[in-house]
């Protein structure tokens, strides 16, 4: 693909993030459908995959502000045959994050951190849709030492290495190892996994991809 | 109360130094431990909210809102889950790169400070401080439940005082944590919270999990196979309508 044409892609996919983001309140989230239907709070709402002004650097002397970095528009994995845009992910009215309304795309959680920048990158997408595989399909396949690349929206290629993978209960899911700032540019990759408990139309789990900068 | 039993017995020891110190001593162990201090509870059942910060010493400000770099190198690493109903923040700190004791007029060194970036403002909850002191990653864990206090007066009130929870998920930006050092007293790092997604991420419909479940899929049979058709009707309605 050229790179017009990716932007294209993109563009295209950021027209769509928007157009799910008013969806989503109305229709359904995540696992599955039941779930509700408040429209997204937060000023880091669903916004595509557009680039946004960095915050200035405050300091002109002493220490040297952290890398901020660019959003993030594409995330490729080549051991699940993974290549796909981003849509931007923000908060909905529980304080949970957005997921993608179509089980086809993939998002990332804008709030967070940016390939290039510290924090960590989260990148979310559904396992399954209800009535077969979805993007994140083969997530769970990934294991430590495989490669995971994200592209900004500059055209920047950055390349990861997954450390650890591991299942956690909704119920008791980690925020700070997945959403916590940290002081290097690391990335999340997460989908559902586990029982599908049908009372209430989810998975119990989440997989959780931690990847570090190669 | 054991706050007050400590301070006597301290107030007790200054005393034998003299009237002047006897009299800073009492004022500045009134002012540590306050009636009506927050209380340190289990983690609640679920939470409303979660923000994150990434301190840096290039964000350090002193009290008049002068730019005061902590030392290069140094970070911190904050998250805070909130029940904004309970009144409950459980934080979760790890502080690197900074060496030598704690230094504030607060209680503690460690505060979530009512202060946008670039702005200084006063402290709204003091936490325990990251331990062990010493040069080595210090980290800080726990939950504590309102009323808040921080041990600063202000206009003869504590700068707790009627702060909530609430008032960080109303405006998460005016607000920044930081710790405070012997060697950095301005604080060693500093940065703004940010709100981050709080529970877990629901990223699937279950159309394949009788496949992945075997304990499932026994029995179903047919069954599953009907819900998935009559599924697949409602995704590709939602699919229709999220093209429009």
């Amino acid at each position: 693909m050229t790179h017009t044409a990716r932007r294209t892609t993109l563009r295209s996919s950021a027209r769509r993030g928007a157009v799910a983001a008013v969806v989503v309140a109305l229709l359904l989230s995540g696992c599955g459908a039941r779930q509700p239907t408040d429209p997204p709070v937060s000023d880091t709402g669903p916004t595509a995959a557009a680039p946004t002004a960095d915050a200035p650097s405050p300091a002109p002397t002493g220490p040297a502000p952290l890398a901020v970095g660019q959003p993030p528009a594409s995330v490729a994995v080549d051991a699940i045959g993974l290549d796909e845009p981003l849509i931007g992910l923000g908060l909905q009215a529980d304080g949970a994050m957005e997921v993608p309304t179509d089980f086809d795309d993939v998002g990332w959680f804008t709030g967070g951190g940016r390939p290039g920048g510290v924090g960590p990158t989260v990148i979310a997408a559904h396992v399954d849709s209800a009535s077969g595989p979805a993007v994140f399909a083969r997530l769970t396949e990934l294991v430590a030492g495989d490669s995971v690349r994200v592209t900004d929206v500059t055209g920047g290629v950055f390349e990861y290495v997954v450390t650890r993978v591991g299942d956690y209960a909704k119920a008791d899911f980690p925020t700070t190892e997945v959403f916590g700032a940290v002081p290097a540019d690391e990335l999340r990759l997460i989908t559902c996994t586990g029982l599908f408990d049908r009372s209430i139309g989810h998975y119990e789990d989440n997989r959780v991809v931690f990847a570090v900068r190669a | 109360m054991p706050n007050q039993r400590t301070a006597s017995r301290t107030a007790t020891r200054f005393l034998t130094l003299g009237g002047v110190a006897t009299a800073t001593a009492i004022a500045v162990l009134g002012a540590a431990a306050p009636a009506s201090a927050e209380t340190a509870v289990d983690a609640p059942a679920s939470f409303t909210s979660a923000f994150t910060v990434m301190a840096t010493p290039d964000q350090v400000l002193n009290a008049d809102g002068v730019a005061t770099p902590g030392p290069a190198g140094a970070t911190g690493q904050f998250t805070f889950r909130v029940n904004s109903t309970l009144d409950i923040v459980c934080y979760d700190i790890t502080v690197s790169g900074i060496s030598g004791d704690y230094q504030s007029p607060a209680k503690t060194a460690t505060h979530i400070h009512a202060a946008a970036a670039g702005a200084a403002g006063p402290p709204r909850i003091a936490f325990p401080n990251p331990a062990p002191v010493g040069d080595g990653p210090r980290t800080s864990a726990g939950c504590l439940q309102g009323p808040f206090t921080t041990g600063v007066l202000a206009n003869g009130a504590d700068t707790g005082t009627g702060f909530t929870l609430a008032q960080l998920e109303a405006d998460p930006a005016g607000f920044a944590a930081d710790t405070h050092t012997v060697a950095n007293p301005a604080g060693a790092v500093r940065g703004q919270l940010v709100r981050v997604p709080v529970g877990g991420v629901q990223t699937g419909g279950g159309g394949s999990a009788a496949a992945s479940d075997p304990s499932a899929a026994i029995g179903v049979g047919l069954g599953a196979v009907t819900l998935a058709a009559l599924a697949g009707v409602v995704v590709h309605r939602r699919r229709a309508a999220s093209t429009n």
